[in-house]
């Protein structure tokens, strides 16, 4: 309870987990003991294989399942069934399949759902609305029906109607997993976008390295536990341990590997412009 | 041999609702290769694919799959012959598990077709040594399993009954990049070591460049373009114009000819590369 009260935590640390564990079924744990900290304001990726436990981690965040033991703090509040109310109102979070998500029969009502809920005054809503849809690029389709949106549209409706309720922390939940390639690139674009935002948090499930590339920290689930957690650059400079676990590398690193095993050293680079700036230096030097 | 001759298929025909899904197809698809059908969400590939095995008869045209002929409104002659030689695989493939056990569940396919208990559950574990599940999971529920492995199941379900052409729907959407590479090694050798046919419907572009032959690309019910898939990757204009995805190495070809180094139509994976930069560095 001590670091609680410690006012570096208070301002650092805005998720913290702690010694966690968690069992759907009696024989088996899903999460064998994890710890970790999330700090104000950062864009982490949490980065793992079906079954790795990461996707149950967010749900007990969320708190949609509750821990067999362990402890979260949310914002330094440790999560309880006291707590729940308070600590979902700085919540929210957007999960995988957009179908089960939009609830509304048009754009616009379904970001009001959530607003009306709150109790915001009417008068004001309509802007509210407008602000944030046009924060997803959704502006133009507010009267549309779901039946007439993509996979990624709906996402971008979901995470419109989140953002409208002011949270101070968004959880993704494998939210581009299901998308065709398109839909993809829209909410990565939308989530990184985000990201630079220091009032908020983004905590980011999912299994896409790429993503996990352009996040500030990473943290690798592996059997439900903490395989390793740092900076992009430190997590993927360990090619053998990630291929281990079923995990990969991003491109620009495959790149880099390729090369060294020609005798050619080329620096890290995080995309593919400038991994072609590295490469174009190289060959005139 | 696969062909499509002037066929067209219209959903809700006669009806106010009537959408033309699929517009004058001719195309042939070559047996024993792996051709990868491509194209946006709507474009008409699972319309194209479901004409496969006669699920979906043609609004107008007709399809030759070897001796079978399927026309506009006419039945296939001997539906379950063309089944048996045409398996599909749906998208999410997993939710048609239904069995108690993976076995019984991998025998339902060939008991169907009319082998014996015996015969359907010999063809049963051979199909399930194909996709990788040894015999410790033949009692287990096809419930309790990764969701790979659930794919994997379904799919030996139609590898069961042994068909020629192997058609896939998305095999690799929603799965993790370990199942994803099981899954795409799975069908690689289906067809290298197997000689089947493959088709595949994917928005998957690494995968269309990396192991397909050969590519088609629909929009909005026509086909745009057939190609031998690297040529494809390497028409600019063409991906620039249809908004197509690049696979990585392409678009570092292309970051690299932006700065004036034009590298050869021959590389194709990031192994090329290294060994250009070793000759040339």
């Amino acid at each position: 309870m001590s670091r609680v009260c410690n006012p570096f935590f208070i301002i650092m640390a805005i998720i913290e987990v702690r010694d966690l564990h968690f069992s759907y079924r009696e024989d088996i744990e899903a999460v064998k003991g994890v710890s970790f900290s999330i700090e104000k304001g950062s864009y982490t990726t949490i980065l793992g294989h079906n079954g790795s436990g990461k996707s149950t981690i967010a749900k007990l965040i969320a708190g949609l399942l509750e821990a067999k033991s362990g402890d979260i703090y949310i914002d330094g509040q440790r999560l309880n069934i006291e707590t729940i109310g308070d600590i979902r109102k700085k919540l929210g979070i957007v999960f995988q399949n957009p179908d089960n998500q939009f609830i509304a029969s048009s754009v616009r009502e379904d970001i009001a759902f959530g607003l009306e809920n709150y109790c915001v005054d009417p008068l004001k809503m309509d802007d509210i609305i407008n602000r944030y849809a046009e924060l997803v690029g959704m502006k133009e389709n507010l009267d549309k029906e779901p039946s007439n949106l993509s996979g990624g549209q709906k996402q971008r409706v979901a995470i419109a109607g989140i953002l409208a309720m002011h949270p101070s922390i968004v959880i993704f939940d494998e939210a581009t997993s299901m998308l065709d390639p398109t839909g993809k690139e829209e909410i990565k674009k939308i989530i990184y976008d985000l990201h630079g935002d220091d009032k908020l948090t983004i905590l980011s499930i999912t299994h896409d390295i790429e993503e996990a590339l352009k996040s500030d920290h990473i943290i690798v689930m592996n059997e439900g536990k903490v395989y390793k957690t740092g900076k992009p650059h430190t997590i993927f400079n360990d090619a053998k341990g990630l291929r281990a676990i079923g995990l990969d590398i991003p491109f620009t690193y495959k790149v880099k590997e390729a090369m060294q095993k020609e005798g050619i050293d080329i620096p890290y680079t995080d995309t593919i412009e400038e991994l072609a700036e590295v490469l174009w230096s190289d060959l005139k030097a | 041999m696969v062909r499509f001759e002037s066929l067209s298929y219209i959903y809700a025909k006669d009806m106010p609702y009537a959408t033309t899904a699929i517009e004058d197809i001719d195309l042939e698809i070559a047996k024993g290769k792996i051709t990868a059908i491509i194209g946006k969400t709507g474009s008409g590939k699972s319309t194209l694919i479901q004409h496969l095995n006669a699920l979906l008869l043609p609004t107008k045209g007709k399809l030759i799959i070897e001796d079978h002929v399927i026309e506009a409104d006419k039945r296939a002659s001997d539906l379950k012959a063309l089944r048996k030689r045409v398996g599909l695989v749906f998208q999410f493939s997993e939710y048609q598990l239904f069995e108690e056990t993976i076995l019984k569940d991998v025998a339902f396919g060939p008991k169907n077709f009319g082998f014996g208990e015996e015969e359907a559950i010999e063809k049963a574990k051979g199909a399930l040594k194909l996709v990788g599940l040894d015999e410790t999971y033949y009692e287990r529920s096809p419930l309790d399993i990764s969701g790979g492995q659930k794919r994997r199941a379904a799919i030996a379900g139609i590898l069961a009954i042994d068909p020629e052409i192997i058609v896939l729907d998305e095999p690799t959407a929603g799965l993790d990049p370990k199942g994803s590479k099981e899954m795409i090694g799975l069908f690689y050798k289906l067809n290298k070591e197997l000689h089947k046919t493959i088709i595949l419907v994917t928005h998957d572009n690494e995968i269309v460049y990396n192991y397909a032959d050969e590519v088609v690309l629909l929009d909005k019910g026509h086909i745009i373009e057939k190609k031998d898939a690297k040529t494809f990757f390497e028409d600019t204009a063409l991906l620039e114009r249809l908004d197509i995805l690049r696979p990585q190495i392409i678009a570092l070809k292309e970051a690299l000819n932006k700065k004036g180094l034009k590298l050869g139509d021959d590389i194709h994976t990031i192994e090329d590369l290294a060994g250009y930069w070793r000759q040339h560095g």
